[in-house]
């Protein structure tokens, strides 16, 4: 018995689902296998999309055709904008989400696909035939047929759930772990390793003293991901803030060895950016308290997420530590905090597609490979899929997007020891790449990929033009140093004016911002974005064009291109780990090549002669 | 592949000795078509043998190779050092006989450049290397010797890991705004950068003092006509070289010599006096004496005692042009004049030779050896690098309170990099590493 699709996704997480809707947008015979129906799009851990560095991504996937961002604004209960003083270019989203809304909402997006079949079962074996992967064989026997199999199995590969001493088998509570999967890939002869992460405990919302908490400000209701038009907000709920003390820092102190971290009980390494409240009283013992987020999982939800409290000390010392902060002196807690600790396949084996490298037709995609986080997961599906359905490595370049950075890092760096997360940092052109921007560097990608729709498309040519008239219009305006003009730009502490300059020239200044210029110059109006982009589009303009040039020079790395096969034996005095190293890694491009752990400038530098030279006595 | 290339070792001209070298990767079709051992047996990685060399015409002459096995040789590659009898004739025959049997000849730099590319050789040491081979004094022997050690790397490392640690401070205010109380402020941040700044600066100061001492220092003497430049000449190089007469613009051709002035070699170049001049040999002279000026390390700018009037005039023109330079004063002929030196002057006489050790040791004085702890660098590259880290850590200042953290940390990083051009490390991990040390970081 056996059924044949273009493209068979095993796995209904953030990955999965962005994996299965582009590949049978684009056409593809799409299967979806999920262990539970009723789990698809679930938000397993904290109840918000987006963040630092990943509102970049949620806006990148949105430009690009996606829907977490679109299904992000339809569940959004709170939406914040994040690093307002850290200047415009550095700026990211960040929405409090449903937790019950946003993952039927997706269920029923994807239900609405003609090419779509979503299956419930256990994928229990990869079915290959010759060198190239042929299907997947489902627990109950099934086998579906496919050239294509794009892996997006979470973290549930020989998943063990820890708290305290007691394990459990599973990837999550509630869920079961996929051990025959696991053990079919360790037969295919992938590198595995072995990652943790953990989740914070949940408390029932009447049991918390909420009239002595603090509420978090800030907020900016209007804000969206998607760019396309905006739909009705569903009502907006606060999120309150609240401390842990000395007490309960001595409690978990004296708990550690029941930590299972700390015990050895499990070997797999943790997240540094986001340690358990173990690891943060360990590693700091100056600090007297550790802040903590209160955020409902929904409007009719029950349920409390303690942000920064990630823990898997036993339910009695969760309970005790609880109670002894403020305002949850009552407080009830409805799930216990836990720690997964659970297979990843390391992810240098894989091509820019995500495509499997000794395996062809194999794709794996998201935790699997080794990342944390919804947002990392969600583009790294669509990246596999729109790759597996088109037969084409859909590329983004470093200097095009936080995606292209995020794919790029895994491919070619790995995840080097602890599951890998989005920064600003990692990406070496970041003033090119902003959220404000994402639609301008990437949606004529998605248009031309066909996943972009005629009412945004039109909505995008529209904000470009009248980014450009704008910004035409603020070149062309001068303002004259009157007594009455200078006398406001001082009053709005603008600076002073000694000659004419032009409404361009006023704008670039530090203090100004473009609702003050326009107002002292009484322009005509635009929608406050596209005003807000021709401010930030000036204002760096020097920083960003030198970007681009760094941008193009980097470029110039990546166009030589390493010819494959290859035999890196023949190049002298590399050390044996470095040629190892590259015999692994398969760098495509030199580019690609210098960005391999261990390799030195010089190493760079001694290649490319190599490689110039090996050219030229071919020809 | 490296292709064998072949190379003299030691200078062209007649010696007990010479040494020719080879490398490459396979140096076995060459060396059997120019070298044999005497004994039986082929030659032996790390092992001196005695050998004959001979070419199509028979054996020329006989010495001792070496083999070694790369990649732990000098250059990273196989490497073989023949010494032979010290013949230009003969040297010229086994290089030849090399080439004829396949070797290529080597670039000036060539081996040097090969051990760089190997990852034998950092940057900073094959400069050093470079140094230890030009030196024209001790003070630059000194300097090569102290790079091969790699002091400079050590110097450069405090600065780096300021910048790692502003960078990381930097970075965590992007990605961790919720960890505030762990943040430095602004005011800490700025004086980090301008310490960071300051000793990149310092650092790149001892560039001048650095290249004389390796390369020796271009001195001129220049001023007005018959100041006695030319005797001062004499007495510095020790010797009359340059034609000295009482009347005025003798000197017309620019006249250069090597001497030592203290540990330092030293060219020293006489000039055509300055006055208005209707002579268009002695114009050309000026002319050609003022382009030559512009490119050396110090100037002396030669008084005459007790002139007046138009000399006096000439002599202001002069001062005021050279105030920028680094420059030493003279005020010469102290002997037959009982006029005041201005401030700062140092009263010479070429005829007695009065001042004249006064003169010597503010013209070292001026270049900064003295002051031996700064002069670590000898190379425009590397003083380039370092004033660029400067520049970049001086704009990540500006940039901070204006542009943003997303701009001055994109600065900063620029810096590292410099930094890492510099030395050719590569650590890029650094950055998340410190901000991982440093801040309790949440989600």
């Amino acid at each position: 018995m056996s059924q044949r699709y273009d493209v068979v996704v095993v796995g209904g997480g953030h990955a999965g689902c962005e994996a299965a809707a582009a590949a049978a947008r684009l056409g593809a015979q799409t299967a979806l296998v999920t262990l539970r129906r009723a789990h698809i799009g679930r938000l397993s851990c904290n109840p918000a999309i987006g963040g630092l560095a990943k509102g970049h991504l949620v806006r990148e996937l949105d430009a690009l055709g996606g829907w977490m961002g679109r299904i992000a604004d339809a569940s959004t209960i709170q939406f914040r904008r994040l690093n307002t003083r850290k200047g415009l270019a550095v700026q990211s989203s960040r929405a409090q989400v449903d937790i019950e809304l946003y993952p039927s909402r997706m269920a029923e997006a994807l239900a609405g696909l003609e090419r779509l079949e979503i299956l419930e079962g256990e994928v229990s074996e990869l079915q290959v035939l010759g060198d190239r992967i042929s299907g997947v064989r489902l627990g109950d026997g099934r086998i579906l047929s496919s050239p294509k199999v794009i892996l997006t199995t979470g973290t549930f590969l020989a998943a063990v759930m820890h708290r305290g001493d007691a394990r459990t088998s599973g990837g999550r509570i509630g869920d079961v772990a996929a051990h025959a999967l696991a053990r079919s890939l360790v037969g295919l002869g992938l590198r595995t390793g072995r990652l943790k992460t953990g989740t914070v405990p949940r408390l029932a919302r009447d049991s918390v003293s909420w009239d002595r908490l603090e509420v978090q400000g800030d907020t900016f209701p209007e804000g969206r991901f998607s760019f396309a038009p905006p739909r009705p907000r569903l009502p907006q709920i606060a999120c309150h803030l609240t401390y842990t003390n000395a007490a309960v820092h001595e409690l978990i102190r004296q708990s550690l060895h029941r930590s299972p971290m700390w015990t050895g009980a499990i070997v797999g390494r943790g997240p540094r950016y986001c340690p358990s409240i173990e690891d943060k009283i360990s590693r700091f013992p100056d600090r007297d308290r550790h802040l903590l987020f209160l955020e409902p999982e929904g409007l009719s939800s029950d349920r409390i997420y303690v942000n920064g409290l990630s823990t898997s000390l036993p339910t009695e010392i969760q309970d005790r530590m609880i109670r002894g902060i403020a305002g949850l002196e009552e407080a009830r807690i409805v799930q216990h905090g836990y720690a997964v600790e659970y297979d990843f396949s390391d992810p240098t084996q894989l091509g820019h597609d995500l495509q499997h490298q000794d395996l062809p037709g194999l794709f794996l995609a998201g935790q699997v490979n080794g990342t944390s986080g919804y947002e990392e997961a969600a583009v790294q599906g669509f990246v596999a899929g729109v790759s597996a359905a088109s037969g084409e490595v859909f590329h983004v370049e470093r200097s095009r997007g936080y995606l292209g950075v995020l794919i790029d890092d895994l491919v070619t760096r790995g995840v080097g020891g602890e599951p890998y997360r989005m920064f600003t940092s990692r990406a070496e052109h970041r003033l090119l790449l902003r959220e404000d921007n994402a639609d301008r560097r990437l949606m004529p990608r998605g248009r031309a990929l066909g996943l972009i729709d005629d009412v945004t498309w039109a909505r995008f040519e529209a904000r470009v033009e009248a980014i450009e008239r704008a910004a035409a219009l603020a070149r062309a305006t001068t303002i004259t140093p009157t007594a009455a003009v200078i006398r406001r730009l001082e009053a709005l502490e603008m600076g002073s004016l000694r000659k004419p300059i032009t409404a361009a020239d006023l704008l670039r200044r530090p203090q100004a911002s473009w609702r003050t210029v326009w107002q002292l110059l009484d322009l005509p109006g635009f929608e406050p974005e596209v005003l807000e982009q021709v401010e930030i589009d000036l204002k760096y303009e020097g920083y960003v064009a030198r970007a681009a040039q760094r941008a193009r020079e980097a470029q110039r790395l990546e166009s030589l291109q390493i010819p494959d096969p290859i035999d890196w034996h023949g190049l002298q005095g590399l050390s044996t780990e470095v040629r190892e190293r590259l015999v692994r890694a398969r760098p495509a491009t030199l580019g690609q090549l210098s960005r391999l752990p261990g390799i030195t400038p010089a190493a760079v530098h001694a290649i490319a002669a190599w490689l110039i030279q090996q050219r030229s006595t071919q020809r | 592949m490296a292709a064998p290339i072949v190379a003299a070792a030691t200078p062209w001209g007649r010696s007990a000795l010479a040494v020719v070298r080879l490398t490459g990767d396979d140096l076995a079709p060459v060396l059997d078509r120019i070298l044999r051992p005497m004994r039986r047996g082929p030659l032996e990685a790390g092992r001196p043998r005695r050998i004959e060399v001979f070419d199509d015409d028979g054996v020329f002459d006989d010495g001792v190779a070496i083999l070694l096995r790369g990649p732990h040789t000098a250059t990273g590659h196989d490497l073989c050092e023949i010494t032979v009898h010290g013949n230009p004739l003969i040297v010229h025959r086994l290089v030849d006989a090399a080439v004829a049997a396949g070797a290529r000849v080597a670039q000036p730099g060539e081996f040097t450049r090969l051990a760089v590319l190997s990852g034998r050789l950092d940057l900073l040491r094959a400069e050093a290397i470079d140094q230890v081979i030009r030196a024209t004094s001790p003070g630059g022997l000194r300097l090569g010797r102290l790079g091969l050690t790699g002091i400079l790397s050590e110097r450069i490392a405090p600065l780096r890991q300021g910048l790692v640690e502003l960078t990381a401070e930097l970075e965590a205010r992007l990605d961790y705004p919720g960890d505030e109380l762990a943040l430095a402020d602004d005011a800490a941040l700025l004086t980090q950068l301008s310490e960071v700044a300051a000793g990149c600066r310092r650092l790149a100061s001892g560039h001048t003092a650095g290249r004389v001492l390796v390369d020796g220092a271009r001195i001129a003497l220049v001023g007005a006509v018959n100041a006695g430049k030319s005797s001062l000449f004499n007495r510095l190089v020790g010797q009359p070289r340059a034609l000295v007469h009482d009347s005025p613009g003798t000197t017309r051709d620019v006249v250069e010599a090597r001497c030592w002035i203290g540990p330092l070699q030293v060219t020293l170049l006489d000039t055509a006096g300055e006055r208005q001049t209707s002579d268009p040999i002695e114009a050309a002279g000026l002319a050609l004496a003022l382009a030559l000026i512009e490119d050396v390390d110090v100037l002396i700018v030669v008084l005459r005692a007790g002139a007046g009037g138009a000399t006096r005039a000439v002599e202001e023109a002069v001062l005021a042009r050279t105030a920028d330079r680094r420059r030493v004063i003279v005020y010469n002929g102290v002997d037959r004049s009982s006029g005041e030196p201005p401030p700062g002057a140092i009263p010479t006489s070429a005829l007695t030779g009065a001042g004249l050790q006064d003169l010597r040791e503010a013209l070292i004085a001026s270049l900064g050896i003295g002051d031996r702890a700064d002069a670590l660098i000898a190379s425009a590259r590397q003083r380039d690098l370092l004033l660029q880290v400067a520049r970049a850590a001086e704009e990540a200042a500006e940039a901070l309170p204006l542009a943003g953290v997303a701009v001055a940390a994109d600065l900063l990083t620029d810096g590292i990099a410099g930094l890492d051009t510099l030395t050719g490390a590569d650590t890029r991990e650094d950055v998340l590493d410190a901000v991982f040390a440093r801040f309790c970081v949440g989600k």
